[in-house]
């Protein structure tokens, strides 16, 4: 079953008095269980498009389709509601509050879910910290974790509201090889699960948990020197 | 949402903002220089209360009755604003205790004072009796007011069912002090004022009247008159121009025992009304500025909520209920520094205070100087949420 479906997304952006174009009529199917890779060099609009995919990023012109539903005409009230329960996002970065410990950062997806509202979150949240073998690191802020740990964390978050969708920019670009590897294993196992995993890196190691390899040149895909 | 959640978002951030930090104390400082000043400003109001309002003296007209036959008492019915009307020969006298004292007794009708503790003229039947005042001054001339003297105050209400024996030249009577007043509320500007039933001060100047009358016998230089005044009690010193008018134009003479001049503590007043309204206006322009230049260095933060779905709206709740929460905690802080500053001066300068200006952290100026912070604090946060199109940032621009 698609998962996404995008056909010819464009998005440009300004960058000082130049147009670039980030996304260029790209058409593509990502399929529920299965786990893609974009790679490409720096540059190459594939954040851009993940962004998009994310619903983070309004495309200029072309249509998405998550769940076989056209998100063009979606209001911005129900694309939240949509990256809230269905899109979980990795980032380079982690992305943590660094204010907030380790479980109250998973709590944050949980908080404005619908679903969960008479549902003891806080236990929810230390239950997937315990999976991702951060049970003894519940109640350290970020700043008192390794790069690998704030992953895990991210991992946990991304995960909370159990989305079907996984997005994960540069997800072990800051990671030492021992956590690359636990990173990509676990999202591997969720794309195992039926989940939808797109990874967009620019590290070789991601090849070998993919189901399928998109290189991303100038904005669009290529396959062995084609644009598709 | 639950509102829980909210309190739990906006508290996360509270303390570890620099500009939060910033904020407090920027806010403790208004709301503390608010509070001081508001309190200063009630502090004078009290004082002209105290010193206006509160005092008989300044509430009292004098009235020349046209003749021994005239009925001005019956005349000056219908004004209204009248609290109570009194011979002039029944309406104070000076005696002395046995204690020393000297005291100023003055006659009033059974209804007309409120009272702090015993009982009250209406809730007796005995007759010689007092209503005192909570704070008595002991030993010395209380005409003289110096640091010695102040420091025998002594507590009204010890002497509440005792006895004090009145002396006026012949006369000499037990009275009993049966209830204490509120001297704020009823001072006649002088130090040990009791009040009493009018037919006591009635029967001392008779008394003393009669003694004037014995030592006059063999001299023929006396001459006794009665007097032909009458003094007019009025309920509020704002109504008393208006009612001496209206006496006028009855075709009497008046004359007051006292006139107040209020045009100094109105100024001050008007000074520390413009200090706060710049201290408010200057705190506006302050926090309009650290909230504009927090939104945009907060866009890229606000990015991890949206990417989890958060509404824009909520993330603007979050920062509306932070600065309620930044100025609840400033308040707090603020009320603590002002009641270290109030028992601090009253430590030192308690009994002085008491008498001269009651300096008192005035209620209404707290709940005030809250108000007006947090509507500034709200209103500064509004604009710049307006002034920046969006809370949130691009994603394009964050770098992610």
């Amino acid at each position: 079953m698609e998962a996404i479906k995008i056909i010819n997304i464009s998005k440009k952006y300004q960058l000082k008095s130049e147009n670039v174009i980030a996304v260029n009529g790209v058409s593509y199917s990502f399929l529920y269980g299965k786990l893609y890779a974009i790679m490409g060099h720096s540059g190459s609009g594939k954040s851009t498009l993940i962004h998009c995919l994310g619903l983070l990023d309004k495309v200029d012109s072309g249509k998405i389709y998550i769940n076989d539903k056209d998100i063009s005409d979606f209001s911005e009230k129900q694309k939240n509601i949509m990256r809230n329960e269905k899109i979980g996002f990795v980032f380079q970065n982690y992305y943590l509050n660094n204010n907030m410990r380790a479980f109250e950062n998973v709590m944050l997806p949980m908080i404005i879910n619908k679903k969960y509202q008479h549902i003891d979150i806080k236990t929810k949240a230390k239950k997937l910290l315990k999976e991702m073998g951060l049970e003894d690191r519940v109640n350290h802020y970020p700043k008192e974790l390794s790069g690998g740990e704030q992953q895990r964390v991210a991992i946990a978050r991304a995960l909370a509201n159990n989305p079907n969708i996984i997005l994960a920019d540069e997800p072990t670009g800051n990671l030492d090889i021992e956590n690359e590897i636990y990173v990509l294993e676990k999202l591997r196992n969720l794309a195992d699960t039926g989940k939808c995993v797109i990874i967009v890196s620019h590290n070789m190691l991601v090849k070998k948990y993919a189901d399928i390899v998109i290189n991303m040149k100038n904005g669009k895909f290529v396959v062995k020197n084609h644009e598709i | 949402m639950k509102f829980k959640y909210y309190i739990f978002l906006a508290s996360k951030n509270l303390f570890h903002k620099k500009i939060n930090i910033l904020n407090i104390l920027l806010l403790v400082i208004v709301i503390t220089m608010l509070i001081i000043v508001s309190s200063f400003s009630k502090t004078l109001k009290n004082l002209i209360n105290n010193q206006v309002n509160g005092n008989l003296k300044h509430k009292i007209i004098l009235v020349n009755r046209l003749g021994s036959e005239d009925k001005l008492a019956l005349n000056l019915e219908n004004i209204e604003g009248i609290s109570y009307i009194a011979n002039y020969n029944t309406y104070s006298q000076y005696v002395s205790t046995n204690n020393g004292e000297i005291l100023s007794l003055i006659g009033v009708p059974d209804d007309y004072l409120t009272i702090l503790n015993g009982k009250n003229f209406d809730e007796t039947d005995e007759n010689k009796v007092l209503i005192c005042p909570a704070n008595f001054y002991l030993g010395d001339n209380p005409e003289e007011f110096n640091e010695e003297f102040l420091t025998k105050i002594h507590n009204g209400v010890n002497y509440l069912d005792k006895f004090f024996t009145i002396t006026s030249n012949l006369y000499k009577e037990k009275y009993k002090v049966i209830g204490i007043y509120d001297e704020n509320k009823y001072s006649y500007g002088e130090y040990n004022v009791c009040y009493t039933r009018q037919d006591n001060i009635l029967e001392i100047y008779n008394s003393n009247r009669k003694y004037i009358e014995e030592l006059c016998e063999d001299d023929t230089n006396c001459n006794i008159q009665e007097p032909l005044q009458m003094i007019v009690v009025v309920n509020n010193y704002d109504n008393i121009s208006d009612i001496e008018k209206q006496i006028q134009n009855m075709g009497y003479q008046t004359t007051r025992i006292s006139d107040v001049n209020t045009t100094g503590i109105d100024f001050i007043i008007l000074i520390l009304i413009v200090i706060s309204v710049f201290i408010l206006i200057t705190t506006f322009i302050i926090l309009l500025i650290s909230n504009n230049k927090f939104i945009q260095y907060n866009k890229k933060n606000n990015l991890i909520y949206k990417q989890l779905g958060y509404d824009k709206n909520i993330l603007i709740k979050i920062n509306y209920l932070e600065s309620i929460i930044i100025t609840f905690v400033s308040f707090i802080i603020s009320i603590i520094i002002c009641l270290v500053l109030y028992i601090t001066v009253s430590n030192n300068y308690g009994a002085q205070i008491k008498l001269q200006m009651p300096l008192c952290i005035s209620y209404l100026a707290i709940i005030i100087s809250f108000l007006l912070t947090l509507g500034i604090s709200l209103l500064s946060w509004y604009l710049a949420i307006k002034n920046n199109n969006s809370i949130i940032g691009e994603f394009c621009d964050a770098e992610i």
